[in-house]
């Protein structure tokens, strides 16, 4: 390899692991919204506090596409600070002779299912988008199950109960959160 | 003098030859990964793409940059000669498979990586709302693979001319930034888990079981044995931040490569994200444990040389039969 290629690649190879960095760094900015930064730990805190002012704010416009076609737009928190409560969604169908029906997500794969439950990601972190997301998930199981005109979708949480208090008898529970109802008109 | 050593060393540490294979290696497994991947879903290509998703088209393009390919550049274009967009995706899925195929054979490799690239990318962004880790470091994977010369070893071409030659060599630098990747992977990841509380005390083990979308197996005697889930949730941490220093300490390697497998391994059984836990042993087999699998390979081949090819055999057992 020569010379001029070798500190091309270690050029590249500089501004990769920054891009990481940046992204990442940009990604434990949401530490600091309340809800998150609640649930660090006392030490967790007092160390975010001290470190967080040197965090990225903004990544260079012109490393944004780089970022993502090197598939590194992304931080790597899954599961961080903690493990949240899981989110679900049901769909409770009914015509106008007063049939009801609930269903869950009808994807055909395994795979497929798994990946409908990464919507609630979006979903959580964008308000914007929740109505409109329920609304396209309500519009697809109704023409998975035709015949029915109305359509309710229905959005919880499984409250698990800490180890403790499982051990004491407790189990975990569905909390529904949101609710959207939809009708089809003529 | 002291400067021309720390050159010499900076020059080995990043330039060291090691044998092409490993990228062969690289190419092959991620190639055959993607295709498992995209075979997966083949059921819900319409339940995850296009318009009659579960996500509508024009909800998930909301959040997309005006830069990032989607399917729909090619499904309007393909509109305007009367093909419909069902048929523009399944076009697409079946291309993609088909340029997959050719990059694990090692046809024109370069080109088939970044066109595999594009097209992954095409509908990572287009189903967004389902997408997630895994198919973040497939988007990488392919751009290594689109990046290093992946395509100048082990190809079709090249064993059919000459046999697997494992002696051809690559400059480790490419191996240097999938590490420096996992590194920071890793080690982003245990400092954001131990920032919390959930990671300290076991509680994170407990949900991460049972969460219904990825629940697999009943996982509720874990409440009985506290000790053993802290034991993980600190493991976890342990394994996620020493990751840069013990993974680059030739000692520590070899057990912590195995505690990471061994965790990736965990992660499938347990919430059933095989393609993660594949792709992330794939990725930690190549960067951190390619020497172990250089030898396995150069066995291989060498075995595969000295074997008497099926062939060969047929014309020894023609010659020992007409001799008697």
């Amino acid at each position: 390899m020569k010379t001029y290629h070798k500190i091309g690649w270690i050029c590249l190879l500089v501004v990769h692991l920054g891009v990481i960095i940046s992204f990442n760094l940009l990604g434990l900015q949401k530490y600091q919204e309340e809800q998150v930064f609640e649930q660090l730990s006392p030490g967790g805190q007092k160390v975010y506090s001290t470190v967080q002012p040197y965090f990225t704010r903004r990544i260079p416009f012109f490393l944004v596409p780089y970022a993502h076609i090197a598939g590194t737009d992304t931080g790597y928190c899954l599961f961080s600070p903690n493990v949240p409560s899981a989110m679900s969604v049901a769909f409770e169908l009914s015509n106008p002779q007063g049939d009801t029906v609930a269903v869950l997500p009808t994807l055909n794969t395994r795979e497929g299912t798994d990946r409908f439950y990464v919507n609630f990601n979006t979903y959580k972190s964008v308000e914007e988008m929740r109505t409109l997301l329920a609304f396209s998930w309500g519009v697809r199981t109704m023409e998975i199950y035709p015949g029915y005109t109305d359509v309710a979708v229905v959005l919880g949480s499984h409250r698990k109960p800490s180890m403790k208090d499982h051990r004491h008898g407790v189990q975990s529970h569905f909390v529904e959160t949101a609710r959207y109802e939809f009708a089809l008109t003529e | 003098m002291k400067k021309h050593q720390i050159r010499t060393s900076l020059d080995h540490f990043f330039f060291a030859p090691v044998s092409g294979s490993i990228l062969a290696f690289f190419r092959v497994t991620v190639a055959l990964f993607c295709i498992a991947k995209l075979l997966s879903f083949r059921g819900d290509l319409l339940n995850i793409f296009g318009g009659y998703g579960f996500v509508r088209t024009e909800i998930t393009e909301i959040l997309l940059s005006d830069f990032k390919p989607r399917l729909s550049w090619f499904t309007d274009a393909v509109a305007t000669i009367g093909m419909g967009e069902v048929a523009g995706i399944y076009t697409l899925y079946v291309l993609l498979l088909l340029v997959l195929f050719a990059l694990g054979l090692g046809i024109q490799s370069r080109i088939m990586a970044v066109l595999a690239l594009f097209l992954h990318l095409m509908f990572f962004n287009s189903g967004r709302m389902f997408m997630y880790g895994v198919d973040y470091f497939t988007t990488s994977a392919l751009f290594y693979c689109a990046l290093f010369p992946v395509g100048r070893y082990g190809t079709l071409r090249q064993i059919r001319k000459h046999g697997f030659d494992t002696s051809a060599k690559t400059p480790i630098i490419y191996l240097r930034i999938l590490q420096g990747h996992l590194c920071l992977v890793y080690f982003f990841g245990g400092i954001s888990k131990a920032l919390g509380n959930h990671w300290w005390n076991g509680e994170a083990i407990w949900r991460a079981v049972s969460i219904p979308g990825f629940y697999q197996i009943d996982m509720s005697w874990l409440a009985s044995v506290p000790w053993l889930s802290l034991v993980l949730g600190v493991g976890v941490l342990l394994l996620e931040c020493g990751y840069p220093l013990f993974m680059n300490i030739r000692k520590t390697r070899p057990v912590f490569l195995v505690l990471i497998i061994a965790m990736h391994a965990g992660i499938g059984v347990v919430m059933g994200l095989w393609y993660f836990a594949f792709l992330m042993i794939l990725l930690n087999g190549v960067g951190y444990g390619y020497p172990w699998i250089i030898h396995w390979m150069t066995r291989f081949s060498t075995r595969q040389e000295s074997s008497p090819t099926v062939s060969s055999t047929l014309e020894t057992n023609k010659v020992v039969s007409s001799s008697h």
